[in-house]
């Protein structure tokens, strides 16, 4: 059996599922990015009231770079480019990013006595003040088309 | 079973690599999966794993350069050796996002600037001074949202950005006897950083007050509003 470039990308052009899950977390991925890039300094005030880091020059740090590193991972998505680590970063980026709403909005709920699924805050995730329950479910399903592209049966691209 | 057969079943079909050895184990084997030998599935998954950690050392290092870069040559980018959040005003550890905090200077904190309420700021807005330029109000709050409406006259600083209004404003202070920062309130911050940074540009600190309920406040008064840039005129209603 003799296989060819051309017959693999073929077969990757076939594969209607894994595109279109690529480009639906990779237009998310661009369009978050770009809300907090385009404007770092809501996003360092959004991430400066989760209140988890000691020496707070890391925070400039992670409103710097962080948002262009999303753009970056959803453009390699989008057009098809180190698709499995792009989507393993992007799990792991949504992971950390779930864990520190979910006990952002556990604090508060702590605080005011409000239902959970009532909190509503700006996550500092790029789309505003968002109800917590709908943003978790969001990232629930993003971590599951990122975890579906990082484990797909590809030995090398 | 050919490429094709296969793909109409797998939305993640498997594209054979150049390494040599998977290629030659599939020779003997079969692209089906379920198929396959113990001894091929395994190679698979040890090559699945390693160009994993491969590509995603590869998206980090390359992801994060192009990051840095991007931030640098954005005009909105943050300088990375600037703290932000240095010598903060106040505490924001058991802070709600959803209750407003009106706090009073603390004790043993020197560089927070003592605040005043609504009455207070309006009385000074009132104040026959403020016409001499002697005492002058400064908007903390980032220039598109001051555009869309401040206190009459008041001076924009963002924080974030201050070299482009701090030198005018430094040399407004000289002559003002008192001076009131303010934000957007609630649980806004920037009045007493601006304040800081006003502080740090050679301003007397007794001169400065923050109005600590902020724009909000303001406004939910319903007392003068100014649009557009400082001193445009634009004012609703009509100052009596």
């Amino acid at each position: 059996m003799n296989f060819q470039p051309a017959e693999s990308i073929a077969v990757i052009g076939r594969s209607n599922v894994g595109w279109l899950a690529r480009v639906a977390l990779g237009i998310c991925f661009v369009y978050l990015g770009l809300n907090k890039a385009l404007s770092p300094t809501d996003f360092l005030k959004a991430v400066h009231q989760y209140d988890g880091l000691d020496n707070t020059l890391y925070l400039t740090w992670i409103a710097a770079v962080l948002p262009w590193f999303e753009v970056f991972c959803g453009v390699a998505l989008l057009v098809g480019f180190w698709i499995r680590g792009s989507a393993f970063v992007t799990f792991g980026m949504l992971l950390v990013f779930s864990a520190m709403v979910l006990h952002r909005a556990l604090q508060i709920r702590g605080a005011t006595g409000v239902g959970f699924c009532e909190i509503r805050f700006d996550c500092g995730c790029g789309n505003g003040e968002v109800l917590v329950c709908l943003k978790l479910m969001e990232n629930s399903v993003l971590m599951f088309l990122a975890g579906m592209l990082s484990l797909r049966r590809f030995a090398v691209f | 079973m050919g490429l094709a057969g296969l793909n109409a079943f797998d939305p993640f079909p498997l594209v054979v690599s150049e390494n040599a050895a998977f290629g030659l184990c599939l020779s003997g084997s079969s692209l089906e999966p379920t198929r396959r030998t113990p001894a091929c599935r395994d190679l698979e998954y040890t090559l699945l794993v390693k160009s994993l950690i491969k590509e995603t050392c590869q998206v980090l290092t390359v992801g994060l350069a192009v990051a840095l870069l991007a931030n640098r040559l954005s005009p909105r980018g943050l300088p990375l050796n600037r703290d932000y959040f240095k010598e903060s005003g106040r505490s924001t550890g058991n802070q709600s996002a959803v209750v407003p905090e009106r706090s009073s200077p603390q004790v043993g904190d020197p560089k927070r600037s003592p605040e005043i309420t609504a009455e207070e700021a309006l009385r000074l807005f009132q104040d026959p001074r403020r016409g001499q330029g002697r005492v002058i109000f400064v908007d903390a709050r980032k220039e598109a949202v001051f555009l869309l409406g401040h206190i009459p006259e008041a001076y924009p600083l963002d924080r974030f950005y201050p070299d482009q209004d701090l030198p005018a404003l430094v040399l407004a202070g000289i002559g003002a006897e008192q001076v009131v920062v303010y934000c957007s309130g609630g649980t806004c911050e920037d009045s007493h950083y601006a304040a800081l940074l006003l502080i740090e540009a050679g301003m007397d600190p007794t001169r400065i007050r923050v109005f600590a309920g902020g724009f909000t406040e303001w406004t939910s008064h319903s007392w003068p509003v100014e649009r557009g840039a400082r001193a445009s005129g634009l004012i609703t209603p009509q100052i009596p």
